[in-house]
């Protein structure tokens, strides 16, 4: 049932990828609609498929990256409903899907981990790590709004402004939600990075270890700390801060995956 | 097939001629029946616009149609007739239903892709079917255009406005800032083209109007107009601080807007957006603007190139609706020639046949093991009920259907057995084979 719902999930995010890439490029189609339908069904399935695995083991589905990384697939696609509604942002489609569509695969080909090791069932690693894989699915979202601005920004200033140009969302409504994106996972974030902490002295004797994930996990905090500030205090607007988006998502996706493929520190379990 | 549509429109007549055969809203009630008169047991409709004036007439025999139009012309319009028959066009059958499919789409307006002309063509239909004049034929030719026209209404893109410069100006400035409430726009100079595009802006709702102008009276004076600010021209630069869009068109031999100052500005801006529109000739900002960072300068070769690439998608959309016209007008076509006799004759005794032997089969099923005597007994009763029931049915309508509102009852007796198009086109089709088969023979 679980394999099931996970690839019925991936079959329809697919589609939907499909479906919302061709419209992006060719003409006035209605096919945006059943593309949303299917990402909506795909979205069904993907909670299913975590909702079975989390009964079968008996426990959150939340403690290795293998299961986290749906996890944070779901997310995404969580995040791309809400600001599709909430500010009509269009032209995130083939991002959403194609993140939820690579994080249910992975989580298939990928090795799974091998069941609970102890001591990792405290009640401060699950909402260390629940806390922190929402903030990463927001901040996936801002990166590839931040991507679309870049785009737009480009055929702006090229003056190319066919089929493409029209279809995606106006400049400074991208830039305000790429902003109000990471203003939302900021809180999540820090909290993330301090009950980690607190989880860390709880299991290793000290608050900060100062291993790689850490590490890059504070390097990602500051950069997003950055932007921020320059945004909200000191007023910037334009391509400068949209880089820093895309060089702290960088730090990001070190500190989710890099770090891990190094295999080094004690933030290793399998 | 009796349809015919006479008529003239913005192509066949000068204003002077459409003028005089224009019917108002309030007088078409007393042209229809004027129409009528001239036009005895038809089917009539009047489609009176500024672009064009149409008569539908749907009847058994079409030949005297076309004099009695004209009757009706010179007598309620009071026109010489001459003037108007080289004017008029005429069309019929197939031409006609293709016709009446492309003005209610508004591909035959003079600003193609028009809507106004399918609340037009609806108001007609409605004032037709008071009259009580409208049958089988013109009703259904009526709905379906007009049903055709919502589908290109909705499924291309021929109802979008055409481009000019302006409205390409207002929409890339809503492609660059979103909502345009909260922005201010600074119009620089007297040029035609900036402030037609100004006002565009502000029929989309701008939030606040700046004018500065070499001549301050000038400055002030359009400033009144547009219930906004005038500057200095002297301390204009300054205003760039907070302006978001800025219009440009003087006389000014050289730019007036430098790359120092611009960068100057958006320093003080902090960067946010900048969107300059230099409809000037020779251009009133240094082009080597353009290349800082988010500002976006289009002059208006660039603001042209963006019409010609809107025109190039209309050419498509207006093609998408040919196709739709095309496809919807073939499906008419279909329904009116199931309207023959014979086909519906033969679809209505297979259609029984089909139902006796049901029914046969069941009851043969339910008696079991019976004798053939028995057996052919029940056959011959259903067969016997089956033909005496259509027998007077059928007779009526082979007559029927060659009065004038033929067409009528043959559409009320599709209806009212249920019958659908594809079971009557195969009765059509095995005929004519049969007949060519008989012909070879």
């Amino acid at each position: 049932m679980e394999g099931i719902s996970s690839i019925t999930a991936i079959i329809s995010y697919g589609l939907a990828f499909a479906l919302y890439t061709t419209e992006l490029f060719t003409g006035k189609g209605r096919s945006s609609l059943y593309a949303h339908a299917l990402t909506g069904i795909a979205a069904f399935f993907h909670t299913l498929f975590l909702i079975l695995w989390g009964l079968r083991i008996k426990a959150c589905p939340l403690i290795s990256h293998v299961e986290a990384i749906p996890f944070v697939g779901l997310v995404v696609i969580a995040t791309y409903f809400y600001v599709l509604v909430r500010y009509r942002m269009l032209g995130l489609g083939p991002h959403a899907t194609f993140l939820a569509f690579l994080s249910l695969f992975l989580s298939m080909v990928l090795p799974k981990a091998t069941p609970s090791v102890p001591g990792l069932a405290s009640h401060w690693l699950v909402f260390h790590i629940a806390v922190i894989f929402l903030s990463y699915g927001l901040l996936a979202v801002a990166f590839s709004t931040a991507t679309l601005y870049l785009v737009q920004e480009k055929l702006l200033k090229e003056k190319k402004l066919g089929g493409i140009f029209r279809k995606l969302p106006p400049l400074e409504e991208l830039d305000s939600v790429v902003y109000r994106l990471i203003l939302l996972s900021f809180p999540l974030l820090t909290l993330g990075l301090l009950t980690g902490a607190v989880w860390a002295r709880q299991e290793w004797g000290s608050f900060w270890t100062w291993d790689p994930k850490q590490t890059w996990s504070l390097a990602t905090w500051v950069l997003y700390t950055v932007y921020l500030h320059s945004r909200v205090v000191m007023g910037w607007r334009g391509r400068k801060t949209i880089f820093l988006v895309l060089i702290a998502f960088g730090a990001l996706l070190f500190s989710f995956l890099g770090v891990n493929l190094m295999k080094a520190g004690s933030h290793q379990f399998g | 097939m009796p349809i015919l549509l006479v008529g003239l429109n913005h192509r066949s007549a000068p204003i002077q001629i459409r003028e005089q055969v224009a019917v108002s809203e309030s007088d078409l009630p007393s042209a229809l029946t004027a129409l009528s008169l001239h036009c005895p047991d038809a089917e009539i409709l009047l489609l009176s616009t500024c672009n064009r004036s149409e008569v539908y007439v749907a009847a058994a025999d079409l030949r005297s149609r076309r004099e009695g139009i004209l009757r009706f012309h010179a007598d309620f319009f009071r026109q010489d007739l001459n003037l108007l028959d080289r004017c008029l066009y005429q069309y019929e059958e197939e031409e006609a239903v293709n016709h009446l499919f492309r003005v209610t789409a508004g591909l035959d307006s003079m600003v193609v892709g028009e809507v106004q002309i399918l609340g037009q063509v609806r108001d007609a239909f409605q004032a037709a079917q008071a009259h009580r004049r409208l049958g089988t034929v013109l009703d259904h030719l009526f709905r379906s255009a007009l049903a055709a026209g919502k589908r290109v209404r909705t499924e291309t893109g021929i109802g979008d406005n055409a481009p000019s410069v302006s409205s390409s100006a207002v929409d890339l400035a809503r492609k660059i800032f979103g909502h345009l409430e909260n922005r201010t726009i600074l119009v620089i100079g007297a040029g035609k083209m900036s402030h037609l595009t100004a006002k565009h802006l502000i029929a989309t709702g701008i939030g606040k109007v700046i004018v500065t102008n070499r001549s301050a009276e000038k400055a002030e004076e359009l400033a009144r107009k547009y219930q906004g600010e005038a500057v200095e021209f002297s301390g204009f630069p300054g205003i760039l601080r907070k302006t978001d869009i800025v219009i440009t068109s003087t006389s000014a031999p050289a730019p007036i807007l430098t790359r120092d100052q611009i960068k100057q500005v958006m320093r003080e801006r902090k960067n946010s957006p900048l969107f300059l529109i230099d409809l000037a000739l020779p251009r009133d900002v240094d082009p080597t603007i353009h290349s800082l960072e988010n500002v976006f300068l289009y002059n208006i070769d660039d603001l042209q190139a963006v019409v010609d690439e809107s025109n190039k998608e209309r050419e498509q959309e207006i093609h998408k609706a040919i196709g739709i016209v095309d496809r919807e007008v073939e499906r008419f076509l279909r329904w009116f020639h199931s309207l023959e006799a014979v086909p519906i004759i033969k679809a209505l005794r297979s259609k029984a046949e089909k139902i006796r032997e049901e029914e046969l089969g069941k009851a043969l099923a339910r008696l079991g093991n019976v004798g053939d005597r028995e057996k052919k007994v029940v056959e011959a009763l259903s067969a016997g009920l089956v033909n005496k029931i259509l027998h007077h049915p059928l007779v009526q309508l082979r007559e029927q259907a060659l009065k004038p509102d033929g067409k009528e009852y043959l559409a009320f007796v599709q209806k009212l057995f249920g019958m659908d198009l594809s079971e009557i086109e195969s009765q059509a089709q095995s005929d004519g084979t049969r007949r060519a088969e008989s012909e070879e023979a």
